[in-house]
């Protein structure tokens, strides 16, 4: 019942799994918008 | 009994078993916090990886604990429906004694959930990749696969759930239990669906109240253990009491349908034999 409704225990897994996925969209997009930055420099 | 009086009939008898809400409250504060120990107040994504294996091994604990904890804040919710008394000196007996079928139940649970959600996985998986991830109804039907696995898999576990309650309730096998969970959610559906649809809305209500003060909390409180601290004993609180609400709500509506469902069957066993 507990883990059924979400014990504190899940919840700071959960808050860690998806700040980790977060902060690795956040670096892909950075990584993505400076890639960009270089292209267009290039161009 | 009807989903809204079970929820009722809750409410006042919430009151009277708060013994059993601190239990549950302690167990995650020190649950929780030796998490928090393990995971760090600010964690580096780059040294999650070496967290992992603590994290599971510490989840794997956590989980035989509670499973221990179940039998006896069960058959102290039993004993206060049917008999206006928590018996909290049996309590640590009861934990032992429903240990092993409990932890058959919630593994046999927690193997179904997996595999409905491997095979959700998989085709959604499968429709993406057809479309290579670009075409937007390939990707729209995966996703929608997938939530119809976490859809069934929910509606697969509450027969469970409620088979772990009718194995306390009645000293029960583990397999009698579980067929008895799913004869009573076949004969009242409606209701209990209602019940948890109505156990869903207030955890909502309750989560979003919680969210804000974790807010507030935030503005207040500098960053780091003193806050992470507050969070949890803020979860705590609220799972704590919330757990046991709604673990009284559910068995209090199993328990007045126990005796229809079981007329019902004999009802069909007398029509068999007459035939």
């Amino acid at each position: 019942m507990n883990i059924f409704f979400r014990s504190p225990v899940a919840q700071l897994v959960e808050q860690l799994a998806v700040s980790t996925e977060g902060m690795k969209e956040g670096d892909w997009r950075k990584r993505k918008t400076e890639e960009n930055m270089r292209t267009e420099e290039v161009i | 009994m009807t989903a809204l009086e079970s929820i009722r009939k809750s409410c006042g008898l919430a009151a009277e078993a708060i013994p059993l809400m601190v239990i549950v409250c302690i167990f995650n504060f020190i649950t929780a916090t030796i998490m928090l120990g393990i995971i760090g107040v600010n964690p580096n994504p780059d040294e999650v990886a070496q967290k992992v294996g603590g994290i599971f091994f510490f989840s794997g604990i956590v989980f035989l604990l509670w499973v221990l904890l179940e039998g006896g804040l069960f058959s102290s919710l039993y004993s206060k429906l049917t008999q206006n008394k928590l018996n909290l000196e049996t309590f640590a007996s009861n934990c032992l004694r429903f240990f092993g079928r409990l932890l058959v139940i919630n593994l046999i649970t927690v193997a179904v959930i997996i595999v409905l959600w491997v095979i959700g996985a998989f085709f959604t998986g499968l429709f993406i990749a057809l479309g290579q991830g670009q075409n937007p109804f390939s990707n729209a039907l995966g996703i929608i696969l997938m939530g119809i696995a976490v859809f069934i898999s929910f509606g697969v576990s509450i027969p469970m759930l409620l088979g772990q309650y009718l194995l306390v309730a009645e000293d029960g096998a583990v397999v009698a239990s579980l067929k008895k969970g799913l004869a009573i959610c076949r004969a009242k559906v409606g209701r209990i669906i209602f019940l948890f649809v109505l156990l869903a809305v207030i955890f909502v209500v309750i989560s979003i109240a919680v969210n804000l003060i974790g807010f507030l909390f935030g503005k207040i409180i500098p960053a780091g253990w003193p806050l992470g601290i507050m969070n949890i004993l803020l979860t705590s609180v609220v799972n704590g009491a919330y757990s046991i609400f709604a673990s009284l709500s559910i068995l209090g509506l199993i328990l007045s349908n126990l005796p229809a469902v079981a007329q019902s069957n004999q009802d069909k066993e007398d029509e068999i034999i007459t035939n």
